[in-house]
């Protein structure tokens, strides 16, 4: 089936079209090849890069250093799609799983939250008592609300059962996306630190803490911890283009045609239905159905022509175009980073930074203005801690991520690239003293780097996304079109979850059968 | 001791029109008014010898037709006098909207005369719908009904736009960026918004204030006083509630300042959520689940008000026309709105305030002695609590700085004709109505504390959870956005449990 398939890409060849075609070469986009291909249908993987991989791809910064690129952590990876892809056997392994969270103070004294919840519990203890029973509380309220809320991110049963919440749980879901989550938050602690840290837990992309609907994000976050064996989030051995390589062993085993190099310039629509890819070469492909692992907004208005989208679409999309971005900075050092107060366990966390309470709120405000914003968040991993093998000696992978940075500021992120770095380090330096002597390389992705690197941002958040049940999120407004990237989740993560579902609608079959998602 | 059917708590338009519909059906009411005088917020002081004005507000806002007509106000002398145009000063350029659409259409460009008309219609519309939403108040649930199932929310109109910015409600209709800074300064005159923020969209709902009552607020005031009064309402001024008396979560009656006691089967509260649950009810902060809501029920005042005795009618820059009667802004451009709402949530008061000017005696001359006038400064995002301190005299001059260089713009050479002026911070505001923060509002506008959220989801129309107790103030059902509404629901409610009996 393969040959025949690669001898269709060969130009003036006639053959019948593919069963789907999909764009891109992430998790995602492997996974929905991967399914569709066990299913017996002929599949071509067309990604514009060299390598597969996407977000997930790992990158060598100097002799003995390799570093993932942009996703340090994997979160809620469906456990459905490791059991089914048979992804342990083909070389996934985790090196950390539930991750503590640690919210990093100027004085030393560091919150760490570890995902077990009552050694949580006695973490907040030592801050405020009262805090540490309301956890408890919270968790329950939370978890048991996030488990409910499943069956919008993935079918729960084999039958076509609508969605469908009890009164009081619709309530709860129409409240949440009405709070904020640091005013949710509000409502059940007092101790500053614990507020921030769930706050950037969940709000580090997307919504910000201050905004209205940012609740659910934190429901969002509590489903994505409680879905299955890796805790939520993860860190893979070799990083997470580990996993990738493995569903992309999976995909090519089942016999999907992975292709590197290709440049999708257009999805061609025939009578209101997308029937195939045109290249940048010119080269048609024609296919039953498409599979686009890019995000939406990319998807929809660089790549479908608007007058094939229904009426409105177009303009919404570009109201809604990106303004706030994420960037992405490594830091190679030649010794342990130097956090002050900050053992062993911690460094294998995850770390936030936030200097006031209020930084987030007036990053993403300076952002949407196209300004640098003053002070920076920092959601910060040291991978190279759990994992020995990324870097050899003694030296250590910091891996930061910016968020709420404008996506085109005034005067571009080519003359802010510098700025940035200084900055960063700058932060980085107040709570850990001795970072910047420790730093032997840096490399600096601006959020331009990061989209003309995987010609794909980040996915828009809106309430309307975090509320959406599962097929509205897949299924493109266009038919024969669908989405098996990060952007199909509710929140932006690499799980595969999204491309597992996408293949089943592309199969028609979309209920599931039983089982964890 | 006299024992009435229900006691209003606060002699504002709000429980004026609660004590009138109760009354209307037959009730024994009676307000308890802490001030000398009734009218809350609704009142024209004089503040400089010859001078009056109203302190807090030059407007209310909006009052549903409806209202109007089963008050009879026009009969006790309460009308309005609605402006027909207001001006506005962004970045060095001056707009001037109409409120008639063909006066819009001469004066503006096309597309922005449509899309600003557009948008009023729409507001129109959905201030018309929450209207009609108010009228509907359901008895209280019983309490088995309530131990079976959540009670439904029922929809209010306009919950659309709490997923929305304000800025890109105004950029969709509006190409012009002056005239998107002239709405948005008309639609956030004296608040706080973030333009950016998911839900600021909601203050589109606030923006057509009534007009200016004739003989200022206090007008309005007295024709609604009367036209309770003939309906049958006590109104006691000069005597301040000091706490509820609840018996098992029953309330039943008010203690006075001075240890009198009131007996009452009901109370309707006109004041916000936190005075009438952390002050009167005693809830105190950490006692139990709802306390904390209530506590964490966030406030929104930003507002300082500055009136000026000028001793000549100004003499105002060609090209304002009939503006000069209607509210004059000095604004920012929409991005800088986001500086000044960081600044005053972080309680610093920023350097260039969106001020708004009204000469409210070119309106009404009897406010101002003959050829003499009185001007009034809004200020938006003043803090309530500062960062750096209380008010001192320094401060309150760089306020009145602002406010004098705003009025500069429009009259140059105005500086020279004060002759008296009077400063009104939030905190002035807040001891003198009792408003916590000074917030007119009630209450922050923020989805989760809007329309069907406010103040909680499960307070619905007027009932909370002391039984006999109705909130009819600002921070209930449709009220920031409309004068009345949340009054003669939480009127509404109480009749409604009358007739199950449930309460009696």
């Amino acid at each position: 089936m393969s040959e025949a398939g690669a001898k269709q890409l060969e130009p003036g060849q006639q053959a019948e079209p593919w069963d789907a075609i999909v764009i891109g070469g992430g998790v995602g986009s492997l996974t929905a090849a991967a399914y569709l291909a066990r299913a017996k249908r002929r599949i071509l993987v067309l990604e514009a890069r060299e390598r597969l991989g996407g977000w997930a791809e790992a990158v060598t910064i100097s002799e003995g250093v390799i570093a993932p690129a942009m996703a340090d952590t994997v979160f809620a990876l469906d456990s459905v799609v490791v059991r089914e892809l048979g992804l342990y056997s083909l070389g996934l392994s985790f090196v950390e799983r539930a991750m503590p969270l640690v919210s990093l103070r100027s004085n030393g004294r560091h919150l760490l939250l570890p995902h077990e919840i009552f050694a949580a519990r006695s973490a907040i203890r030592t801050e405020t008592a009262a805090d540490a029973n309301a956890y408890l509380l919270y968790r329950r309220e939370l978890f048991g609300l996030a488990r409910r809320m499943r069956s919008l991110w993935a079918p729960l049963s084999p039958f076509h059962a609508p969605i469908k919440f009890s009164a009081g749980d619709a309530a709860r879901i129409d409240t949440l996306s009405h709070v904020s989550a640091s005013a949710y938050l509000d409502l059940w602690f007092e101790s500053e630190s614990l507020k921030n840290a769930l706050a950037l837990d969940s709000c580090i992309d997307g919504l910000a803490a201050h905004e209205s609907g940012s609740a659910l994000q934190l429901a969002w976050r509590a489903a994505q911890e409680g879905c299955g064996l890796q805790g939520a989030v993860c860190q893979i051995a070799g990083t997470a283009g580990q996993l990738s390589d493995a569903v992309a062993e999976a995909a090519r085993s089942f016999g999907a045609v992975l292709k590197t190099g290709m440049h999708v310039a257009e999805i061609l629509v025939d009578h209101g239905r997308a029937s195939g890819v045109r290249l940048d070469d010119g080269t048609t492909l024609r296919a039953n159905a498409v599979l686009s692992g890019l995000d939406i907004s990319t998807t929809l208005r660089k790549l479908v022509r608007s007058d094939a989208l229904p009426l409105g679409i177009a303009t919404r999309l570009h109201a809604e175009a990106p303004a706030v971005s994420t960037a992405k900075l490594l830091f190679v050092l030649n010794a342990v980073p130097p956090f002050a107060g900050l053992h062993a366990l911690g460094l294998r966390g995850r770390l936030f930074v936030a200097p006031r309470a209020e930084t987030p709120a007036e990053s993403k405000n300076a952002a949407l203005l196209g300004r640098m914003p003053n002070d920076l968040s920092l959601s910060i991993t040291v991978p190279s801690v759990a994992d020995r093998e990324l870097a050899s000696k003694s030296r250590h992978i910091v891996s930061v991520q910016v968020p709420f940075l404008p996506r085109t500021p005034q005067g571009g992120w080519a003359s802010l690239r510098d700025e940035l770095r200084k900055r960063v380090l700058m932060t980085l330096e107040t709570y850990a003293p001795g970072f910047v002597d420790r730093v032997s390389d840096t490399v600096v992705m601006t959020p331009d780097d990061i989209y003309n690197r995987y010609n794909s941002g980040d996915g828009v958040a809106s309430i309307a996304r975090l509320l959406a049940p599962y097929a509205d999120r897949i299924r493109a407004p266009l038919p024969g079109l669908f989405f098996c990237g990060a952007s199909a989740e509710p929140m932006d993560s690499i799980s595969g979850r999204a491309g597992r579902l996408a293949a089943r609608m592309v199969l028609g079959r979309d209920a599931y059968e039983w089982g964890e998602s | 001791m006299e024992r009435f059917d229900a006691v209003v708590i606060g002699a504002g338009p709000e429980g004026l029109i609660a004590a009138h519909r109760l009354a209307r059906d037959g009730l024994r009411v009676v307000v308890l008014e802490r001030a000398p005088e009734p009218g809350g917020r609704a009142v024209t002081h004089e503040f400089h010898p010859g001078f009056r004005a109203s302190p807090y507000a030059d407007e209310l806002p909006l009052v549903p037709r409806r209202l109007l007509a089963s008050l009879n106000l026009a009969q006790h002398g309460g009308y309005f006098m609605p402006a027909s145009a207001s001006a506005c000063f962004t970045s060095g350029r001056m707009t001037v909207l109409y409120k008639g659409e063909t006066c819009l259409a001469r004066a503006s460009s096309a597309f922005s005369a449509a899309g600003i008309a557009g948008l009023r219609r729409e507001s129109v519309a959905l201030r018309a719908g929450i209207a009609e939403r108010a009228t509907i108040a359901p008895a209280r649930a019983s309490r088995l009904a309530a131990w079976a199932r959540p009670p439904r929310r029922l929809p209010w109109p306009g919950e659309a736009l709490a997923r929305q910015s304000l800025d890109s409600v105004l950029a969709t209709h509006i190409p012009d960026a002056a005239m998107r800074a002239h709405f948005a300064a008309y639609l956030c005159m004296g608040r706080a918004v973030s333009p950016f923020l998911p839900g600021s969209a909601l203050h589109q709902l606030g923006g057509a204030g009534s007009g200016m009552p004739a003989g200022g607020m206090g007008g309005f005031t007295a024709a609604l006083a009367l036209s309770a009064r003939a309906a049958g309402v006590h109104i006691r001024c000069g005597v301040e509630v000091r706490e509820l008396r609840t018996v098992r979560n029953r309330v039943t009656g008010v203690v006075l300042q001075s240890g009198e006691v009131i007996d009452a089967r009901a109370v309707v509260s006109s004041l916000d959520i936190k005075r009438t649950f952390a002050v009167l009810a005693g809830w105190s902060r950490n006692s139990d689940d709802r306390a904390r809501r209530v506590a964490h029920f966030r406030m929104g005042g930003g507002r300082a008000r500055i009136l000026f005795a000028l001793d000549r009618v100004p003499e105002f820059v060609p090209g304002l026309d009939d503006a000069v009667r209607g509210p004059l802004h000095v604004a920012e451009p929409l991005s800088a709105l986001v500086e000044a709402h960081e600044r005053w949530s972080a309680g610093i008061v920023g350097a260039k305030l969106p001020v708004t000017l009204r000469f409210p005696s070119l309106t009404d001359p009897r406010l101002a002695p003959m050829g003499k006038a009185v001007m009034t400064a809004t200020l938006s995002c003043v803090p309530a609590r500062m960062l750096d301190g209380a008010w001192d005299t320094e401060k309150r001059t760089r306020l009145m700085a602002q406010a004098i260089a705003a009025a500069a713009k429009f009259a140059p050479g105005i500086v020279d004709s004060i002759v008296g002026f009077r400063v009104i911070l939030p905190s002035e505001i807040e001891s003198a109505l009792g408003l916590t923060d000074g917030d007119l509002d009630g209450g922050e506008i923020a989805p989760d504390q809007c329309l069907g959220f406010r103040p909680f989801a499960e307070w619905q129309d007027g009932h909370t959870p002391i039984r006999g107790l109705y909130l009819g103030g600002p921070s209930s059902g449709a009220s920031p956005f409309l004068t009345g509404a949340s009054g003669e629901q939480a009127a509404l409610a109480l009749l409604a449990d009358c007739k199950t009996g449930l309460f009696l």
